[in-house]
């Protein structure tokens, strides 16, 4: 369930923004004025049956008296979506407080923003605040063929330097025009599908951006199933097996050991463990390159050990 | 070329990642627990393979045979490139190549240094002021021995034989003066206090 004080909302209205794409905005019950965030942020949403999404904040990051949230309708996914599309003006809806992790770097000479998608939401917070601030901003949004440009009029207000790109073609060469045409001191934030977030890190890599200057928001995909394993609980001398199609958070769990999460996607960040010995396979987005080296903590919504792990429970 | 990465220039304002090696410079002078000064790598680092273009810059004695290694692995890369060995001014003049040379850099890119170390300081100063990050940034400190300073006491700005710990006259208010590790990242300089601050007489 969701950790930390919760945040319950009630929906103030439902709003279609592209087909498949609903807007709700969401405010206290009471009309208090919500937790301000930091742009980029996404908010936890209890979505029926154990499901906790997260949807990007659309809205002003500052003292908002709304939340404001886009949700794709995705038929194929885990039911999350349809859960969200079946909200109706005034209903309840149990949330956490919002959560950075894909925040704007206030020192950067410019802000280069690649979206695909529904990958646009975390960038309207953004480019609010380079328009409060006066940072300057350029937006390649990849939108499918034919479909029509969610939030197409808000963008156009928020963005001077707004390019829709409709197919692959287009957009590929649109991104390797922007890559090696940047000020100095540029940073790459990028949202979409996991495909073409590592495409565009990796052609940023070969265009010599350095990582510290590359910024991606990932829905998570689905992983697939890994090798059994096992860990050992240190404090009891438990074993527990975790199969291949199980998560070690799933084995914990089933083992009768309450354990905080949110994505379970190995995103947010809620479910770290530390302590962790022996061999990690990291599966996550959410831990450092300097922490997954130290090898003693994981995130067991998606990582995964190698053979015998020992754990500090 | 030794493999491993060398050692950065290390912001001191932001000095979160110190070096195990020990400095080559100032060896008799007592380290004081934070100095503005960087370590420096003992042997020029190899060129950025990362970078997709380069800006070269290279000042003072032998920054000129390393210049010319940086720019024979660029290859077919951009490159822009100064480099003055003799004048006095030579620190200044890349100081004023250097800011349009920035500017028309692209995001990618990455600046290689090899000048005496306050030039060092000063240049890279410069480009992380025109949004370079330490990742973007390498630096060879070349010839030792003559050092810009300042006096602390009436402000002269003059240049003396001595690095860190060294004794040196001031020219202008005639004091002995003991240059310290402390540079003044605005001067460029490195500062230089009366020989016996510490030991109590005015
Ligand atoms: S639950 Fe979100 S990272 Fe594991």
């Amino acid at each position: 369930m969701i950790a930390g004080p919760g945040l319950p909302l009630v929906v103030d209205a439902v709003l279609d923004v592209a087909p498949d794409i609903r807007a709700f905005v969401l405010r206290h019950p009471s009309g208090d004025p919500l937790p301000s965030f930091v742009p980029g942020s996404h908010l936890p949403v209890f979505c029926g049956e154990g499901r906790i999404n997260s949807y990007s904040l659309t809205g002003e990051s500052g003292a908002p008296e709304t939340y404001a949230i886009s949700v794709h309708h995705r038929r194929d996914g885990r039911g999350g979506s349809t859960f969200m599309h079946a909200l109706r003006v005034g209903d309840r809806l149990a949330c956490g407080l919002p959560r950075s992790a894909f925040a704007p770097v206030a020192s950067a000479r410019h802000h280069l923003m690649i979206a695909g998608g529904i990958g646009i939401t975390p960038f309207l917070s953004h480019l609010r605040a380079a328009r409060r601030w006066g940072r300057s901003a350029s937006l390649l949004f990849a939108v499918r063929e034919g479909a029509p440009v969610p939030h197409a009029a808000e963008l156009d207000a928020l963005c001077g330097d707004l390019r829709v790109l409709r197919g692959r073609a287009a957009m590929t060469a649109a991104v390797e025009a922007a890559l090696v045409d940047q000020p100095l001191g540029t940073h790459l934030y990028v949202c979409g599908p996991e495909a073409m977030i590592d495409d565009v890190l990796e052609r940023a890599a070969r265009a010599g951006w350095p990582a510290e200057r590359c910024h991606a928001e990932r829905f998570g995909a689905v992983l697939p199933p890994g090798a059994p394993f096992e860990a050992i609980l240190r404090r009891t001398g438990r074993r527990i097996a975790v199969p291949a199609e199980a998560s070690l958070l799933d084995a914990v769990e089933a083992a009768g050991i309450p354990w905080p999460s949110l994505c379970r996607q190995g995103v947010c960040g809620e479910c770290r463990m530390e302590g962790v010995e022996g061999t990690i396979l990291h599966r996550d987005h959410y831990l450092s390159p300097a922490e997954r080296e130290a090898g003693n903590c994981l995130m067991p919504c998606v990582s995964r050990g190698a053979g015998l792990i020992t754990l500090d429970l | 070329m030794p493999a491993e990465n060398p050692r950065r220039i290390i912001d001191p304002m932001h000095e979160t990642t110190a070096s195990a090696s020990r400095p080559r410079r100032h060896r008799r002078f007592v380290a004081s627990a934070r100095t503005s000064l960087p370590t420096w790598p003992d042997a020029p680092p190899p060129l950025d393979e990362a970078g997709r273009g380069f800006v070269l810059v290279g000042t003072g004695r032998g920054a000129a045979a390393v210049l010319d290694g940086w720019r024979a692995r660029a290859g077919d890369r951009p490159v822009l490139a100064f480099r003055d060995e003799n004048t006095e001014e030579s620190g200044d003049r890349a100081a004023v190549w250097l800011e349009p040379a920035l500017a028309s850099a692209r995001t990618g890119w990455r600046l290689m240094i090899a000048a005496p170390a306050a030039d060092v300081l000063r240049l890279s100063a410069l480009a992380r002021r025109a949004g370079m990050i330490e990742a973007e940034i390498r630096a060879f400190a070349v010839q030792d021995g003559v050092s810009p300073l300042v006096c602390v006491h009436c402000r002269t700005d003059f240049e003396a034989e001595g690095e860190p710990g060294d004794e040196v006259d001031c020219p202008g208010c005639g004091l002995r003066l003991v240059v310290h590790q402390h540079l003044s990242r605005r001067l460029g300089r490195l500062a230089a206090f009366v020989a016996d601050a510490e030991g109590g007489r005015p």
